[in-house]
């Protein structure tokens, strides 16, 4: 693992509350994401993931508690692809570098890199969004993100619209990119898996009012788990009664659960 | 731009050839007047072969380009003031909530103060000078460019707005990427009525306040009783109309609004 200096940025949550109104969607919320790792949010729909990653990217006002994010440059990934229709798939990925005042050859020779190792090739660059497929277009987010180098990465369900071919590639690709520099990432998803595949730290949440319900963490590196591990994890993780709560599902089966420490996973 | 410019020039003809439709429609038009006039009165109703006629003539003339010319700067100075003045204000307006729910009113009033009333205010502030025209253009086209504007604003997809707002974009880049492309929507088709009313006004305002143009030449064959010298100059005044709106607005529209087709 990346030795983690003591100057090296961190994103700190604590006691972090939101509400819609007189609706309290997430209460008393504490992470600690630093640079280099990979958290993943898992919890069940309408649980308050979305409010919490728009309240760090600064989109909704702080309303309860303190954000601190130490990072220089982040960027965020929706959970619609939400691309501009009138502009192309290549100037929708080269968006955020134009903001930056890149200028145009070198904005679209960055983009279009970025797009390829997503595999989406010159044809689907030009077209406009609606010309795309659902999973197309949600690569273009990924790309219109990832293309800005960004030290904090915030992932709202990005590789839902994926088959498996392209999200073994995406995770591989995110990974490597990790390797490189210590980019942090805050990912939402709903598939457990997922998250036991990629991240360090799985934080469950529990609905009404959203909160975290309790972690686990992964200390290995991400890149050299094996299959047979993550299924293990899964399993172990599912068999957490507490988990099980926090989705609605029944009690764990009375056989002995799979102990999550016996694969590697440490609840926190 | 240049690109604009070359599209608009490659796609003419086929935009034309896609013309054959409306044209159609226009000498049928034509036809049911040919046919009206051969009941009626020459005198009330002349047939269009002589009002082409008397057209032809006025063209060949000299004279009715000029008044045409005339006619066409006022409506147009008019009518690109208006473009820009309400445009800029409707879309500052649609940024705000306050700022909208203040502006309805005012264009209520302005909506409903007949352009007859603004020309005599017009004429009482600018006398037979070519202002009255442009300024009654200018007040009659504004309310529906304004209002195009700032529903095109008010109706941007707040989610894209969030996202601008996540990638840090510059407010010049938020003009011209985020906003411009939708609000056009809204704002050609206000464009192109208003453009209408521009034509109307126009000659409206010129036969009551000034001594040349196509407006106080209409007055002219008004008072000699000269319907044919009449209905030409009309025919004139729509024709161009319909090139200005046709040849240069719709194939622009066409061309910016290019993406939505596509999809
Ligand atoms: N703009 C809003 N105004 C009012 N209520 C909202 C708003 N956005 C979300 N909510 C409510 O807040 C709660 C949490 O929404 P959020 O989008 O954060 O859920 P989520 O955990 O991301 O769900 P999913 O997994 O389905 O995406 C929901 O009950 C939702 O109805
Ligand atoms: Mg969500």
């Amino acid at each position: 693992m990346a030795h983690i200096g003591v100057t090296a940025p961190v994103l700190e949550l604590a006691g972090v509350g939101h509400a819609y109104g007189a609706c309290t969607v997430l209460s008393g919320i504490d992470l600690h994401l630093p640079a280099g790792r990979i958290h993943a949010l898992v919890g069940p729909s309408g649980c308050g993931k979305t409010t919490l990653l728009h309240l760090v990217a600064g989109l909704l006002p702080l309303q309860d508690g303190a954000i601190r994010n130490g990072f220089a440059r982040s960027a965020c990934m929706f959970q619609q692809p939400r691309l501009l229709p009138w502009k192309s798939a290549l100037d929708n990925i080269a968006l955020g570098l134009k903001a930056r005042g890149v200028p145009r050859a070198a904005r679209h020779a960055q983009a279009r890199d970025q797009a390829r190792r997503f595999g989406l090739d010159d044809t689907a660059l030009a077209q406009y969004p609606q010309q795309l497929s659902g999973g197309m277009q949600s690569r273009v987010a990924l790309a219109r993100a990832l293309v800005l180098s960004p030290d904090l990465l915030l992932l709202d369900e990005a590789f839902s619209a994926l088959d498996v071919g392209l999200k073994a590639e995406l995770y591989r690709q995110l990974l490597a990119e990790q390797a490189r520099r210590p980019m942090a990432v805050l990912m939402i998803t709903h598939d457990l898996m997922e998250a036991v595949r990629l991240a360090h730290a799985v934080w469950v949440m529990a609905p009404e009012p959203g909160r975290i319900a309790t972690g686990f963490r992964f200390d290995d590196a991400p890149a050299q788990r094996t299959d047979a591990q993550v299924y293990a994890r899964t399993a172990g993780l599912l068999d957490d009664a507490t988990v099980r709560a926090s989705f609605g599902l029944d009690a764990p089966a009375p056989a002995a659960p799979l102990a999550l420490a016996a694969v590697g996973g440490l609840r926190c | 731009m240049i690109g604009i410019v070359r599209q608009w020039l490659v796609g003419l003809p086929a935009y034309l050839w896609g013309g054959w439709g409306a044209i159609a429609s226009l000498l049928l038009l034509l036809a049911s007047w040919e046919f009206a006039s051969q009941w009626l009165d020459p005198l009330a109703l002349p047939d269009p072969r002589t009002v082409l006629a008397t057209l032809h003539g006025l063209l060949t003339d000299g004279n009715a380009w000029s008044e045409l010319g005339v006619t066409g700067r006022r409506a147009l100075s008019g009518f690109a003031l208006s473009l820009g003045v309400g445009s800029a204000l409707g879309m500052l307006a649609g940024l705000s909530m306050t700022a909208a729910m203040m502006a309805r009113p005012w264009v209520t009033v302005l909506v409903g103060t007949p352009p007859i009333g603004w020309l005599v205010l017009a004429m009482l502030w600018f006398g037979a000078s070519d202002g009255t025209p442009v300024f009654t253009v200018f007040v009659a086209c504004f309310p529906p460019i304004f209002i195009g504007a700032m529903q095109g604003v008010r109706t941007l997809d707040g989610q894209l707005r969030e996202m601008a707002q996540a990638f840090a974009l510059p407010p010049l880049q938020r003009l011209f990427d985020l906003y411009l492309p939708h609000v056009l929507s809204y704002l050609f088709p206000a464009w192109i009525t208003a453009l209408g009313v521009s034509w109307k006004v126009v000659v409206m305002a010129e036969l009551l306040a000034t001594a040349d143009g196509v407006g106080a030449a209409l007055a002219v064959t008004r008072s000699q009783l000269d319907t044919a010298g009449s209905l030409a100059w009309i025919v004139a005044v729509v024709g161009s109309l319909l090139a200005v709106e046709y040849l240069l607005l719709e194939p622009v529209k066409r061309e910016v609004e290019r993406w939505r087709t596509l999809a």
